[in-house]
């Protein structure tokens, strides 16, 4: 590893926790477990893999449109204000509601939704940032 | 890697880029970094998507020998997200890019200095800048982000920026089929293509 002999002052930076986060400006949800490096891999309008810059695994997904989503699937998803929501369930009610018809018609489609349902089956996103989502409808 | 030759310095600031117009190649705008993305890399620590900026996206660090966001080779725009978020979706212009490296902060003792690092990059990848940039200079969208005195010429908004597969039939650029129109590639492509 080289040095571009560059410092900044970036005033304060927190310390890397792994943590999906909602992101108004491009409406989507993003899971980084690493703080390196990813390369994204689109699988479709909904899910993106974000795959280590040299090794073969994954440290993240991206679930974009994320808003319109929730709001197709608030009410089967049972979610209520104050609750967290399970990243896994999100995608597997996203599946299971007609929506993800067209997925299922392609094996490596999905193949690469299970390896994204697995990735973020302890993930969740916490109230708050679901709540901002709810209320940006 | 040769340096390309840029328009002179119009702004300072790390937090505005110089880039090439989605609309005209030859027009240099200024797009204004998204303080949604940045203040949410900095209070998570994402130290790999700030070194990135400074060292892929911004071309005014000094001793980063690149053209960052302006030395762009193609420019796409509008996302593929049927039914979903329009006309956001619409108007975002993805500019492509071939660095020779990667980068990254490293932490000082101090917990308060960074140094860029070079890195590796990723094998046969691009580097894409995600940026809204409306075509009407006059829309509305444009007085809320130039509020702060300084800003009176952005032109657009960079919400994210990362490593992506290219396409399979030209390993320089993004599949094509990802967005709803190529803009532009860069002028000596085009050339040599006529």
């Amino acid at each position: 590893m080289k040095t571009a002999d560059t410092t900044f002052d970036l005033g304060e930076v927190g310390q890397f926790q792994p943590h999906a986060k909602y992101h108004h400006g491009l409406d989507m949800v993003v899971y980084l477990a690493e703080d390196c490096s990813y390369v994204s891999e689109p699988v479709d309008g909904f899910l993106t893999l974000l795959w280590h810059p040299y090794d073969t695994r994954l440290v993240g997904i991206k679930l974009k449109g994320f808003r319109y989503a929730f709001l197709q699937l608030q009410n089967k998803l049972g979610w209520k204000e104050g609750d967290w929501l399970p990243l896994q369930r999100f995608i597997e009610t996203w599946l299971t509601n007609g929506l993800g018809h067209e997925i299922m018609k392609s094996e490596e489609a999905k193949h690469k939704y299970r390896l994204a349902q697995d990735y973020v089956a302890q993930v969740c996103l916490v109230s708050d940032e679901v709540e901002k989502i709810a209320s940006a409808a | 890697m040769s340096i390309p030759s840029l328009p002179p310095p119009v702004h300072n600031s790390l937090e505005i880029v110089r880039a090439r117009s989605p609309f005209d190649y030859d027009e240099t705008l200024l797009l204004l970094r998204s303080s949604e993305a940045w203040d949410d890399f900095r209070a998570s620590g994402k130290l790999s998507k700030i070194g990135q900026y400074f060292g892929l996206v911004h071309s005014g660090i000094e001793r980063v020998d690149g053209a960052g966001m302006h030395g762009a080779t193609a420019c796409f725009r509008g996302l593929l997200r049927p039914r979903w978020n329009r006309p956001l979706d619409d108007e975002i212009c993805v500019y492509s890019m071939n660095p020779r490296r990667d980068f990254t902060m490293q932490r000082a003792a101090d917990n308060v200095k960074f140094t860029l690092q070079d890195l590796t990059p990723p094998r046969s990848r691009v580097f894409v800048v995600l940026a809204e940039v409306p075509e009407d200079p006059s829309d509305p969208r444009l007085e809320e982000w130039r509020k702060i005195p300084g800003l009176e010429e952005v032109r657009g908004l960079i919400h994210d920026w990362e490593w992506t597969v290219p396409g399979l039939d030209d390993d320089n650029f993004p599949a094509a089929s990802r967005f709803h129109e190529q803009l532009w590639q860069e002028r000596r492509r085009r050339h040599e293509n006529r």
